[in-house]
């Protein structure tokens, strides 16, 4: 699986540095040692959080078994861990895919966001029978999220417009749209500005008593090998690696880089309000003012550790969904809480960010060879 | 009733030109940042820093002065973190800023939690307004334009100042051709590197009076405070075309639809003030989208300059490397993380019927326009 994953150039490309024989053979290796970045990563970040933790007074040791407790010492802690991980699980599947394609979809959480707002409307809105309620919600969401990448995906294919920029700005159009249709024309018109409290087959059946856990989280992993299939499997999903690769070569080579421009940023769009739809369907049960979109960001850490592939997602959003999960029982008991994940966050994508220049920095000193010499 | 709209205009006027400074410290932080060629995402954080360190800074020396310089130092120390990873061409500069953002609002909240977060946090030094004399007593203008915190008056100048720097100076001409060729700069002697680690550090310290600014307003820290002012900092830049007095307009607009949106709900109007606040952002998605007038980055906009690369691409900085040569390079300059061709210049898709450049011999020759489905499925099937 490595060779095909690092994308086996076409005959039409040039020959990589690697030798033609040992391609496959030294790819797969060059494959694994990347494999270790993201773990370097994370210890990395709890490196970073321990120095954190004892420079401000806290004893680390206790933050740590606190954190590390609550996200996966107990089934109770799993669980809560596993209603952590849906929403990064989607919005990270949705960076994944747009990356994987190379185009920037930073505003996820913008589509996330008028994802969950059309779920909660459909489902406090419209009463179906049956698991139709739900298929509606689901299709509501996708439709809510495709559409707000459509603007971005259309900019950035047909005037060059830069998707950061738009679905960046866009995602904040959707925490005021948010705002205003619940405290407003979609508001339950309670006491708390919040779209109509979903109920009954609107929402996803528990799995467990006593937790949030709930069908979402099925949903959500069964669209993990689905995204795979898709990327890996599929003539679409070859084109937009291709495109993600090397949009001239993929252009030269017949592919639209346009058509993928689209269907990438709003086929990311959909995921990430399926998303939204699954949480609000599961944990949040009403869209109320001030709907957190940070996941939007947290997620670009999950993709990052992943390098965009779908399992990987699975592993580094169970994992970031964790620290999110440990850090409410953290703060009874030593104090410091969701800043402190934030911050662990942060040193992950800048490690990650960072390795090929400790590789590079790393390889020149070994070679004695200077990096870029002048002809 | 007309005094009414007069106290309403005036009040309006300060908000706005209140709200508007740390926007536009950001904003010329940025700007500098991104005329240099490194794209700087992390605006937000670094504010961030920067309120969290006038907050610390002025509890420990009791006064404003100590509070800036600890704010201008922190967002300044934050920016080297977007430096070396951006400029080296290390990570990708838009998901280094973003961690960049992740830091600011991570380590800020966690710090105030564990040090301050037991007991009651003390209040620290206001920066307050500083009424010029002569002009303040001007009717409306004079009460809400000259009677503000000094920094927002620093803002002010620092617009024309930047401006000038920029055009017409050694020093500012120098850091401009380093956004637009680093490959002529570098011929002609001059560090590129150096060039933008200055220009960067310099958008740090911006950042950090920004959020000297916001803290000194309120006086006590609060997660996440600065509340996007660096993110719309980021869309004042492509608003205002990458040029100070531009940058001025934007965050004048930006902080107008606030300030509007203020003043009205405060005055009991109904509108849908949610949806106010949305339009600047929509505006800036129009500035963006080349329908009214294109914006034009710097050439080498979020683009690390490296040696190697320069040599492979010759002089021709503005279009995206080459296909052929950089792929090499690419491979390992930037294994993980998203695919790179996507520096944020707004370089057009080439359509299907245009020719590729290299093949520009044979335009709509079937090879290089039409879809090649048979090898296509030959390669879906090879990489299975």
């Amino acid at each position: 699986m490595t060779a095909a994953e690092t994308g086996g150039p076409p005959a039409s490309l040039p020959p990589t540095r690697l030798g033609e024989p040992a391609t496959v053979l030294a790819r797969t290796i060059a494959g694994n040692r990347f494999r270790f970045d993201p773990v370097i990563a994370v210890l990395g970040a709890l490196l970073a959080g321990f120095v954190a933790l004892a420079a401000v007074g806290v004893d680390p040791f206790a933050a740590y078994r606190a954190l590390l407790g609550g996200a996966f010492g107990s089934s109770a802690a799993l669980s809560a861990t596993l209603v952590q991980m849906t929403p990064l699980l989607l919005v990270g599947l949705a960076l994944g895919l747009s990356f994987e394609s190379g185009f920037f979809n930073i505003g996820a959480g913008g589509q996330y966001g008028v994802g969950a707002l059309a779920a909660g409307l459909v489902g406090g809105f419209v009463h179906l029978p049956g698991a139709a309620e739900l298929a509606a919600m689901a299709a509501a969401a996708v439709a809510a999220g495709a559409i707000w990448a459509l603007l971005p995906a259309v900019l950035r294919a047909f005037t060059g417009a830069s998707e950061i920029i738009t679905t960046l700005m866009l995602s904040y159009v959707a925490a005021d749209l948010i705002d205003y249709v619940v405290t407003g024309p979609g508001g339950s018109g309670g006491v708390v500005n919040q779209t109509p409290a979903l109920r009954g087959n609107a929402l996803f059946p528990p799995l467990a008593a006593q937790t949030q856990l709930t069908a979402a989280v099925v949903v959500a992993v069964a669209l993990v090998p689905v995204m795979w299939f898709v990327l890996r499997r599929t003539a679409f999903g070859y084109r937009l690696r291709m495109v993600g690769k090397n949009p001239q070569v993929a252009q030269a080579a017949g592919i639209s880089v346009r058509r993928t421009a689209v269907l990438s940023l709003t086929a990311s769009g959909g995921i990430a309000g399926l998303g939204g739809m699954l949480e609000v369907a599961s944990v949040t049960l009403a869209v109320p003012q001030n709907f957190s979109i940070q996941v939007g960001f947290t997620a670009i850490a999950v993709a990052l550790l992943a390098r965009n592939q779908p399992f990987g997602i699975l592993v580094a959003s169970f994992l970031l969904g964790g620290l999110a999960a440990g850090a409410t029982p953290m703060e009874a008991q030593v104090g410091v809480s969701g800043p402190f994940v934030t911050f662990l966050e942060a040193i992950i994508i800048a490690t990650v960010a960072g390795m090929p220049l400790a590789r590079r920095a790393l390889r020149s000193l070994r070679s004695r060879r200077p990096a870029g010499g002048r002809p | 009733m007309t005094i009414n709209a007069v106290d309403v205009a005036t009040t309006a006027a300060g908000t706005t030109l209140g709200l508007a400074t740390p926007i536009l410290w950001c904003g010329i932080g940025g700007l500098v940042s991104e005329r240099s060629g490194v794209l700087n995402i992390g605006l937000e954080g670094m504010a961030l820093i920067g309120a969290f360190g006038y907050y610390a800074g002025a509890a420990a020396t009791g006064s404003a002065i100590g509070g800036i310089a600890l704010a201008v130092a922190a967002a300044a120390a934050s920016a080297m973190i977007l430096a070396v990873l951006a400029i080296h061409g290390a990570g990708d500069q838009v998901i280094t800023g973003m961690a960049v953002n992740l830091l600011g609002s991570g380590l800020t909240a966690f710090l105030y939690q564990a040090i301050y977060g037991v007991g009651a946090a003390p209040t620290v030094a206001a920066i307050g307004p500083l009424a010029i004399p002569g002009l303040h007593a001007i009717p409306v203008l004079g009460k809400s334009l000259f009677d503000q915190p000094v920094l927002t008056y620093a803002a002010l100048l620092a617009v024309p100042a930047v401006a000038w720097w920029l055009r017409s100076t050694r020093p500012g001409l120098r850091l401009t051709a380093a956004g637009e060729r680093p490959e002529a700069v570098d011929a002609a002697g001059l560090n590129v590197i150096a060039i933008r680690y200055a220009a960067v550090a310099f958008s740090g310290a911006a950042c950090g009076i920004a959020g000297a600014y916001i803290l000194s307003q309120v006086q006590d820290f609060t997660a996440d405070m600065t509340a996007g002012i660096g993110y719309i900092a980021l869309a004042t830049i492509i608003f205002g075309n990458w040029r100070p007095a531009g940058v001025l307009l934007g965050s004048l607009l930006f902080a107008a639809a606030e300030a509007v949106q203020t003043v009205l709900q405060a005055a009991g109007i109904k509108v849908p003030y949610d949806l106010f606040l949305a339009v600047p952002y929509l505006v800036t998605i129009v500035a963006v989208s080349g329908f009214v007038g294109r914006v034009r980055p710097p050439a080498a906009d979020g683009q690390p300059y490296l040696r190697q690369l320069a040599e492979h691409r010759g002089t021709g900085a503005t279009t995206p490397p080459p296909a052929h040569a950089p792929l090499r390079a690419r491979q390992h300059e930037r294994e993980p993380g998203p695919p790179p061709h996507d520096g944020r210049v707004p370089v057009p898709i080439r359509s299907q019927t245009s020719p590729h450049p290299r093949s520009s011999a044979a335009p709509g020759s079937p090879t290089t326009a039409g879809p090649a489905p048979t090898s296509q499925r030959r390669l879906v099937t090879r990489t299975g």
